[in-house]
């Protein structure tokens, strides 16, 4: 076979040589560059006499002679360099020089040349030539069925799937299906995913705080363009310049939050400019991997050492991102601008109303119901403290409703030249307009004093100043109203009264008269002179004594008393109010807990009004862009101007006017461009046959792999551009090839001719995505909830994740600090919709490989633990849904229906007869341990969401479901 | 065509099942118990040289302790104590926003007396009275240093090599690269506390040990206080071990049918998983059952390891994870950041940490652990010697210099390395850079840090980063 030099040659001259001889002129180490043929001809050596490669003369050649060297001074790579040649690459190496020599431009930057009248399966088939490969046969009905509705919607087929197609015997009946699944709602959902991924989406800021950030408008936007088949050029122009577009509608705009997925920081001591460079070699990042397969990244603090790529480039392409309003510093419990307020483009207004609402009703289920540790401390709380109330006396009650906390302006005063006077006059007077319906007040002093209201009896508080004393006060009149206070302090440290009377009117208001600076106040034999002000109630010393004194009890507290002695289930919302507050007031932890639920249910307030919530989008304002010396923020060199790296076409902007977004967008998918169709069909091959044809997903470069399939990338790229960038017609093509249909059933001969299966002369066997583990249990479970859209769900995650790692307590308070978990429907989402947190992932999704979201991905790599095995045996929706499969199965009429219906509807197919007998058997065995012990079986269940219910066949079901859902072929497309 | 091995783990395993010549025919479940130790194996390539550090256990500190407080004694501090900062010392350099505002640099030395410890003489304040006490068994480096100015890019770089997320951290390294030698345990534990000095402390975020480009089974397992040690690990109530060890039974039948069928190696895998799983299940929970230890160890480590979730029970439950040969144990320990309330919050913070850090290293020395065992202490920077918010009241972050301390498998015992300058502001001597340290602790793992790369993107990406670094050869044994 003639040597390719793309495919055999510049892999092994990349790897080991361009390090130091490759593109970078810089640094090219005895001025010796390789990465052309020119540059590997020019003469070399102080007597110019000498060249790396001779065409055709491998012994007069440098390379040759130094690659083969024995004396390790001689000897290329360096042995110091880490890189060694095998000896079969020395060899292609000289056979390539005896050869001619000669070089390939690199194959990704060549212009897509498709082969004619070529198929998928007749490129594919073509390489099996000498390899003794066979197409493996056509999988099974069932088996196809299912890895197409897997591969297309993330999800298995229902039985009625299953039904519909094996007595479907008319011609076209597979394609039909194909056709149902991708104009299908799920397969949005499902394409969706990868491209969250890539555009690295998530519901937090993502450095330090990682609070929280509202993108889902923009989820729904491509959720949207996926649903309708928008074709992938407008996908890709609108996510990169839709807002540069001529009347740019508002979803046009929204589009643009694809860029602007960025993370960002307000932590602390940030200097700005440095994370909004940040911020856009991100940006550059993400559309240089997403649609080029690039990595650009690399020459952002030099030139690219293996592509040709400069560092000056880099910010040429840098530039087109930096022309924006986007600060360094980002917002606080939210987006940061440019942003927009827009809807939904897949849910109405009042759909959207009514998820942020279910989301507020579960955070008052939250306060009501609280997380375990939070529960415990206020039912300790609670029973401590119902006995010290007193129930309200029955001529009082119609004051139940004044408060019996000091009002927050009280302030607490003692006489201005003395704090330490041992005796203190107070003497106030307050206008009334009416007379009042009741009026309560509360006080208290350091250490005793003597109270006249209008010159009645005296009220007398002789206990300490700790104990506030709480009374009804009765004789107030229309008109003015007269205080007099006599005040003693026993000790040597500073004294203070502080006074707080509530007083009902007729309407109901109440109108609060507290002690403040305003008061007069003497030492005896003095002058009257204004107080002294001490500090307002809740400040140190006395406030937080106070606090703990006086809200739960001991002084009475007869709306606390109605609240609490009312059973849990009979609280109102205003008696969990009651409740909560109190409970604050003494407890710092539940202050916390409490005002994290206030803060998250702030940022919904508006959407829940509007239907409508904000999203962080593009905008365009001119600015300089330097080159950044090394890459960093403050070394600005040269300055450069936006445009596109010179080794692929030219990047045509208006005349007269300076490059945009918009420019860039459609230039990345004008058909010359060598790259993106490239790219992307690779991508939808990697999506459906788990390795791309170029392994390396997110390197085209010359470190990426070479294609496995070369022209079948080609044809796959002319086609789908070609047919309008239509992303059915392509996935409808590839799963239409009888390569896509074969069995997946590996042989000894296979296994060992192609233990990758590159060459796919069997269809290939994967693990689902994450989502799609815990999607397909929902749905086998028929527990799945299959509203499409909206904004993200919080559904089961263990305890106390976010808050051991988040600023969750800081006094101010910041959003998604804890995990709050939803209920009711939220809890059965498609997992696409599960809350994103990036500095603490969903825990059971990266356990099953999904990536942080921090920055772009495009390929996830598959692992096999022990931690996905307790997944899938324990995690709590695990559990449930395999109790509800159970359920399913336990009423199908008999054990072998029962089994049957579960394997159905988890493996796509019926059971075997071995799979008949051992589940059976174990069922009966099951049975019997619970029939035997109804306790362990009302654990189970009740582990498994089910209270209250001990019911020993029902609980064998659900272990039989939870066997199912755990086989291997579970969790797996084949 | 080009297979480009991704990962030497898959290739070993594949190697292997192609070595056994398995076909279509069932492999008896023995075989598949060495398949799931191939897999969690490491490279094959490593050890590049002989180990001294079998495993790590990384106490990482996360806020920025105050070197100057507590390890980086200057003769002169005293006198300047008080005096403006010199613009020279501070020279142009790049501070934080907070920093930037500040009008006065005054100068504060120490806020505890620094002491000479031990035969050693190493240098130590009394805010750690007990680390103090086994000076004499550690490396202190005063010469640490780090470009990052603030929290996140800060534990961000200390833990991964890059500020940029997205990178492998230090024990997902060690993890892929040796792999675990306990078949029951994860290569690589996480142990999460929160000090009393700052609470809440700084975040801390899951990159700090995640997988980065690396396959996600080298992302660091948390270990927790509580019912489920590790996440998902306990059965649900109601559920037997002999139930679910029929249920497995029953479940390795299946998938050895399923194999039988499709031959796919990955199957065999996932067999050996779930019982890896279920030997978790019972080694784990040992793990954090302190029943067995006897009352000495609560002397030692002090009461508060009785207490789940302290960083006095994590450090004792390292002791018990090293005992079990788990590859690299780390801690995370917040609330060392100082910026006000320097006296009173670094009290606390070393009254919560210095007894438990000084009794792991005696502890594991008494068991014969310490010689093979590598302990690190530090966070991601240091605190500047001016003082914010008036003087003494507090510290800014200072990553021109700080300080660490290491110990154990490798590392010279009472041995000070690097020096600053008078103000503690500036490195005088033997500059180690947060690179340096990590190919140094790679080094006591018998790993070359150079030789130690991961392709991803085109690049062979190592823990180091493309800079110059070198393991610090004076500190070691």
């Amino acid at each position: 076979m003639p040597l390719s030099f793309n495919r055999d040659i510049r892999p092994i001259l990349s790897d080991n040589c361009f390090g130091c001889h490759g593109t970078d002129a810089h640094d090219a180490k005895a001025g010796l560059q390789l990465h052309s043929f020119e540059a590997a001809t020019a003469p070399l050596g102080k007597e110019k006499d000498r060249q790396a490669l001779v065409p055709g003369d491998r012994g007069a050649s440098e390379l040759w002679n130094r690659v083969s060297a024995k004396d390790p001074e001689e000897i290329m790579p360096p042995p110091d360099s880490n890189h060694r040649l095998s000896p079969e690459q020395i060899e292609l190496l000289g056979r390539w020089i005896d050869q001619g020599g000669e070089y390939e431009g690199h194959w990704s930057f060549q212009t897509v040349a498709a082969p004619q009248g070529a198929s998928i399966d007749s490129l594919i088939r073509a390489q099996f030539e000498g390899s003794g490969l066979r197409p493996a046969p056509p999988a099974n009905r069932e088996t196809l069925l299912r890895r197409l509705t897997q591969d297309l919607t993330g999800l298995p087929p229902t039985p009625e799937d299953i039904d519909a197609f094996l007595t479907d015997q008319k011609p076209g009946a597979y394609e039909r299906v194909v056709d149902r699944l991708l104009a299908s709602p799920a397969t949005a959902e499902r394409l969706a995913v990868d491209w969250l991924d890539g555009a690295r989406y998530a519901d937090t800021n993502g450095y330090s705080i990682d609070d929280h950030r509202d993108m889902w408008i923009w989820r729904d936007w491509v959720l949207h363009a996926f649903l309708t088949n928008k074709s992938f050029d407008e996908f890709a122009v609108e996510q990169i310049a839709g807002d540069l577009l001529p009347q740019a509608t508002e979803q046009q705009r929204v589009a643009t939050g694809f860029l602007r997925n960025s993370m960002n920081t307000h932590e602390g001591g940030t200097i700005p400019e440095e994370y909004r460079v940040t911020y856009n070699v991100d940006k550059v990042d993400t559309v240089a991997t997403v649609f080029m397969g690039l990595t650009m990244k690399c020459a952002q603090c030099h030139d690219h050492k293996y592509d040709p790529i400069s560092q000056k480039e880099f910010y040429q392409f840098y530039a087109f991102f930096n022309q924006s309003s986007e600060p360094g510093s980002g917002g606080t419990n939210s987006n940061t601008a440019p942003l927009i307020e827009a809807g939904s483009a897949i849910c109405d207004a009042d759909r959207v109303k009514r998820d942020v609402r279910q989301r507020i009703a579960e955070l008052d289920r939250l306060r009501v119901t609280p997380e375990p540790a939070m529960a415990r401390i206020r039912d300790e709380w609670e029973a401590r403290t119902l006995p010290n109330l007193a129930p309200p006396p029955k001529e009082v009650a119609q004051s139940a409703d004044l408060p019996t906390v000091p009002h927050r302006s009280a302030a607490w005063i003692w006489a201005a030249d003395d704090k330490q006077a041992s005796k203190v006059l107070f003497e106030h007077r307050f206008q009334l307009e009416g007379k009042p319906s009741a009026a309560q007040l509360l006080f208290t002093c350091d250490d005793a004093c003597t109270i006249k209201i209008n010159g009645g009896e005296a009220i007398e508080k002789k206990s300490l100043w700790m104990e506030p004393k709480v009374v009804r006060i009765t004789n107030l009149k229309a008109g003015e109203n007269h205080i007099e206070v006599s005040a003693s302090n026993d000790g040597p440290s500073p004294a203070g009264l502080l006074f707080s009377l509530a007083v009902r009117a007729d309407d109901g208001t109440v109108k609060h008269i507290v002690s403040s600076p305003e008061w007069s106040a003497k030492v005896a034999g003095a002058k009257w002179k204004l107080a002294a002000d001490l500090g307002k109630y809740g400040s140190a010393p006395w406030g937080k004594k106070i606090q703990e004194k006086v809200s739960p009890g001991g002084v009475g507290n007869e709306v606390l008393y109605l609240a609490l002695s009312k059973p849990k289930l009979k609280r109102s919302k205003a008696d969990w109010k009651t409740v909560n507050d109190a409970f604050s007031a003494v407890s710092g932890p539940f202050k916390i807990y409490i005002h994290q639920l206030n803060l998250e249910e702030k940022v919904l307030s508006k959407t829940a009004q509007s239907g409508r919530a904000t999203v962080m989008v593009m905008d365009y304002k001119p600015r300089d862009t330097h080159i950044l010396d090394r890459g960093a923020y403050d070394h600005p060199g040269e300055k450069v101007t936006a445009d596109g790296p010179a080794i692929l076409p030219p990047l045509n902007g208006p005349d007269s006017k300076a490059k945009t977004r918009l420019e860039l967008a459609r230039w990345l998918v004008d058909p010359a461009h060598p790259l993106t169709s490239r790219v992307i069909v690779n991508r939808y091959w990697q999506m459906i046959f788990g390795t791309g044809l170029v392994k390396t997903a997110e390197d085209f470069g010359a470190q990426g792999e070479y294609p496995s399939h070369p022209e079948l990338l080609d044809w796959l790229a002319a086609d789908f551009v070609n047919h309008g960038w239509d992303l059915r017609r392509i996935l409808k093509q590839i799963v239409m090839s009888e390569t896509y249909a074969q069995s997946s059933a590996a042989t000894p001969d296979s296994l060992e001719l192609d233990p990758y299966n590159r060459l796919l002369a069997r269809a290939p066997r994967f693990r689902l995505g994450a989502e799609f583990v815990r999607d397909s249990a929902l749905l086998a479970a028929g527990l799945i909830n299959r509203d499409l859209g909206g904004p993200s769900v919080h559904p089961y995650q263990p305890d106390g994740l976010w808050a051991e790692i988040s600023h969750y307590g800081y006094p101010a308070g910041f959003t998604s600090q804890k995990f709050l978990p939803g209920s009711g429907r939220a809890l059965y989402r498609r997992s696409m919709y599960t809350a994103w947190k990036r500095t603490s992932p969903p825990p059971s999704m990266a356990i099953f490989d999904a990536p942080s979201r921090e920055t772009c991905t495009v390929r996830r790599l598959s692992t096999n633990t022990p931690l996905q095995a307790l997944v899938l045996q324990n995690d709590p929706q695990f559990l449930e849904a395999a109790r509800a499969l159970g359920d399913l199965m336990a009423v199908a009429g008999s054990v072998e229906k029962g089994i049957t219906r579960g394997a159905r509807r988890v493996l796509g197919r019926g059971p075997t007869a071995r799979e008949l007998t051992i589940l059976s058997t174990a069922l009966t065995r099951y049975q019997q341990i619970f029939q035997s012990d109804t306790e362990k079986a009302q654990q189970l269940l009740t582990a498994a969401g089910a209270e209250n219910r001990h019911d020993a066949k029902q609980t064998a079901w659900m272990l039989i479901a939870s066997t199912l859902l755990n086989m291997d072929e579970a969790v797996t497309r084949q | 065509m080009i297979i480009n091995d991704e990962t030497k783990t898959l290739l070993s395993r594949r190697a292997f099942l192609g070595q056994s010549g398995i076909g279509l025919g069932s492999l008896a479940a023995t075989s598949l118990l060495n398949d799931a130790t191939a897999a969690e194996s490491g490279r094959t390539d490593l050890p590049h040289f002989p180990a001294k550090a079998k495993r790590v256990i990384y106490m990482f500190q996360s806020g920025g302790p105050s070197h100057i407080d507590l390890f980086d004694h200057s003769p002169a501090i005293k006198k300047l104590h008080g005096s403006e900062l010199p613009d020279s010392v501070r020279g142009g350099q790049r501070v934080t926003g907070m920093t930037a505002g500040l009008k006065n640099f005054l100068v504060c030395g120490p806020m505890s007396p620094m002491k000479q410890r031990g035969e050693s003489g190493t240098w130590m304040s009394d805010f750690i009275p007990h680390t103090a006490a086994i000076a004499d068994k550690l490396t202190v480096i005063n010469s640490m240093h780090t470009e990052a100015i603030n929290h996140d890019p800060g534990i961000t770089l200390i833990n991964t090599g890059s500020q940029i997320p997205g990178n492998p951290s230090l024990g997902a390294w060690a993890g892929y690269g040796l792999g675990s030698a306990n078949d029951n345990m994860p290569a690589y534990i996480v142990l999460l506390s929160q000090g009393n000095g700052k609470n809440p402390g700084q975040p801390i975020f899951s990159r700090l040990w995640g997988s980065g480009f690396l396959p996600s089974n080298h992302q660091g397992v948390l270990m927790r206080s509580g019912r489920n040690p590790l996440l998902y690990l306990k059965d649900p109530n109601g559920l037997d071990r002999s139930t679910r060890r029929e249920m497995l039974d029953d479940l390795a039948a299946l998938n050895g049918d399923s194999f039988d069928r499709f031959g796919d190696p990955e199957i065999q895998t996932r067999i050996a998983q779930y019982e890896m799983a279920f030997r978790m299940q019972t080694a784990a929970p040992e793990i954090v059952d302190l029943s067995d230890e006897p009352e000495s160890t609560f002397k030692l480590y002090g009461d508060a390891a009785r207490q789940p979730g302290t960083y006095a029970y994590n450090c004792l439950l390292a002791r018990r994870l090293a005992e079990r040969d788990v590859r690299f144990v780390q801690l995370f320990h917040r609330g060392w950041d100082q910026h006000g309330s320097l006296v009173p919050h670094l009290t606390a913070q070393c009254k919560d940490t210095d007894q438990a850090s000084a009794a792991l290293v005696t502890d594991l020395e008494q068991r014969g652990l310490l010689d093979d065992t590598l302990v690190i202490w530090g966070g991601e920077f240091g605190r500047t010697s001016y003082s914010q918010g008036g003087l003494g009241k507090g510290r800014d972050h200072h990553g021109r210099c700080f300080s660490i301390w290491m110990a154990g498998g490798g590392i010279k015992r009472g041995h000070v390395h690097g020096a600053t300058d008078d103000y503690c502001y500036n490195i005088v001597k033997d500059p180690v850079h947060i690179n340096d340290m990590n190919a140094t602790i790679l080094h006591c793992m018998g790993i070359d840090h150079e030789r130690f790369t991961f392709k991803f993107q085109g690049l062979n990406n190592r823990l180091t980063g493309v800079e110059e670094a070198h393991a610090v050869r004076q500190i070691l044994t």
